[in-house]
């Protein structure tokens, strides 16, 4: 069973738009757009379904994460132990 | 592993990435156009080839793609001057910590498993971590 959170996004979705988030705040939509060519032969993310966001997701995040990293990304004030976390939804 | 890479060549690696995801051709026909075989493609995408200066300018002229920013180059060109210099990352202990949260989350029941923002800052937890023993065992022999 999918867990839907109260705005109806299963799982998969909230993983995919949380690294969307990400990678609009380090300046590096363009590695989705990357992987999204690579995988799918276009860059049309917004075509994407369920689990082919959930599969670009998956590919992509090691490099998202790593650019982020590299561009002094900072775990949040009240972070670790379940503090302010700016979520989507 | 990819190759160690530069700032420069990183950044040109991280150009031609985006090229290749933007200007709407498939791989085999930039290959076509560099006059190199797709496996090259691959590489440089990676890392481990270097992008040649003939080929960039090609295509930078044939698909009218901008020059990749590689840093303040004058006064009259301030806009393109790099941001504040982003912090260095040890890839490999990058690599190692990614590996360690992500094979640590998939031991976890689907509705434990983190989040992104979770398995980020997680990431950047032992990363830290991680730097600061290496920096404590490379420092350790002048402490005796």
């Amino acid at each position: 069973m999918i867990e839907k959170s109260s705005y109806n996004f299963s799982r998969s979705q909230l993983k995919f738009l949380d690294l969307f988030k990400i990678a609009a705040e380090f300046d590096c939509l363009y590695l989705l757009d990357f992987y999204c060519f690579d995988l799918f032969d276009h860059d049309q993310i917004g075509k994407l379904n369920e689990r082919e966001q959930a599969e670009l997701a998956d590919a992509a995040r090691r490099e998202i994460f790593e650019e982020a990293l590299a561009k002094g990304y900072e775990p949040p004030h009240f972070g670790y132990a379940g503090g302010s976390h700016d979520r989507l939804c | 592993m990819q190759a160690a890479t530069d700032g420069s060549t990183r950044k040109i690696q991280l150009w031609f990435q985006k090229v290749l995801a933007t200007c709407g051709h498939k791989q085999s026909e930039i290959a076509a156009l560099l006059d190199l075989p797709s496996s090259a493609i691959s590489k440089i995408k990676s890392g481990q080839q270097n992008l040649g200066a003939a080929e960039l300018l090609k295509l930078h002229e044939s698909l009218n793609v901008p020059l990749p920013d590689l840093g303040y180059r004058g006064k009259g060109d301030r806009e393109t001057a790099p941001q504040p210099a982003p912090r260095g990352i040890d890839r490999a202990l990058f690599d190692a910590a990614f590996d360690q949260v992500e094979q640590t989350d998939r031991l976890l029941p689907e509705h434990q498993r983190m989040n992104q923002h979770e398995v980020l800052e997680t990431v950047f937890y032992v990363y830290r971590k991680m730097a600061k023993e290496k920096h404590s065992a490379w420092r350790k022999p002048s402490d005796d």
